[in-house]
């Protein structure tokens, strides 16, 4: 059995979160200056990384919080759990990132 | 004319109260508790007073712990989201409650007829529940001003425990207070079981 650790409510097996796919997709501030083929990205395009990955999940049976999760897509080995609105870790052997200003 | 009478879903369902005097466990029904979901800012030190000087109770502030005085209960559900748990004189509680908190950021909701209550209470309390509840309930783990919500035989529950007996409280959505019920009358077989 996999377990997440949810920020709040710590380790609880996987059975108790939603997926929300990737983290830091940002909305377009100004949705009618883009193209189709902008908000095709927006809304389509994800990276579908193979290894360490920023992704979103949700406490559904627990505390129905979403939150950030940096997980192995390969292994499912978890790095760093970390709230909405909080500067993203670094991924594995990354240097750390810039502060988050996608997420309220 | 008849006269309006409160009907739960576990109406008809629990059985009459008795059983062996030495069951394991003692399954009540807690019949028609108030329940409010709060919800406000826990840093917003006027929300917590104000939920205090309603209700005589600190809002907890660590997750999924309960503080509690004498009949009301304040169960955390999320960082801003909480359930009072009220028995006994309850006349007012909303209303008070909601002026408390009427000049800050906050909501509160009439929820206790979204749930049904079932305390569970004997020396065996903990092993029925452990076999459809997988957080630790061990005493090293988990005890008497803790709560959680996972899920209890696949059903969506907010459980806490009330005594060292030991004894918990199980809310689950009235949809699924009969299955719950029969669930953990079930569960209960080995130990025996009577109805509080
Ligand atoms: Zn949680």
């Amino acid at each position: 059995m996999q377990q997440i650790p949810c920020p709040w409510c710590g380790p609880r097996d996987d059975w108790e979160f939603h997926y929300g796919a990737e983290a830091h997709v940002a909305r377009p501030e100004t949705p009618s200056d883009k193209s189709d083929e902008d908000w095709m990205g927006y809304l389509y395009l994800r990276s579908n990384t193979k290894g360490p990955f920023r992704e979103r999940w949700m406490h559904a049976a627990g505390c129905r919080r979403w939150f950030n999760v940096i997980r192995n897509t390969v292994s499912h080995e978890v790095f760093a759990v970390y709230k909405i609105g909080e500067t993203p870790p670094p991924l594995p052997g990354e240097a750390p990132a810039a502060p988050d200003t996608t997420e309220r | 004319m008849d006269e309006a009478r409160a009907l739960s879903a576990l109406d008809g369902v629990t059985g009459h109260s008795g059983g062996a005097w030495d069951a394991g466990i003692v399954l009540t029904e807690v019949r028609f508790p108030t329940l409010l979901n709060l919800r406000g800012t826990a840093a917003d030190a006027a929300f917590g007073a104000g939920v205090e000087a309603a209700l005589g109770v600190v809002l907890p502030a660590a997750p999924n712990t309960v503080s509690q005085a004498d009949e009301r209960a304040v169960l955390w559900l999320a960082p801003d989201e909480w359930l009072v748990v009220a028995t006994g004189e309850v006349e007012g509680l909303q209303g008070n409650l909601e002026d408390a908190v009427s000049g800050v950021f906050a909501t509160v909701v009439d929820l206790s007829d979204n749930y049904v209550c079932i305390r569970i209470e004997g020396a065996q309390a903990r092993r029925v529940l452990q076999k459809g509840w997988t957080l630790d309930l061990h005493p090293r783990a988990f005890g008497v001003g803790q709560c959680a919500q996972s899920m209890l035989a696949h059903a969506g529950a907010i459980l806490r425990q009330t005594s060292d007996v030991p004894g918990y409280e199980v809310i689950v959505r009235p949809s699924f207070a009969k299955y719950t019920w029969d669930w953990l009358v079930d569960a209960s077989a080995e130990y025996g079981h009577r109805v509080g």
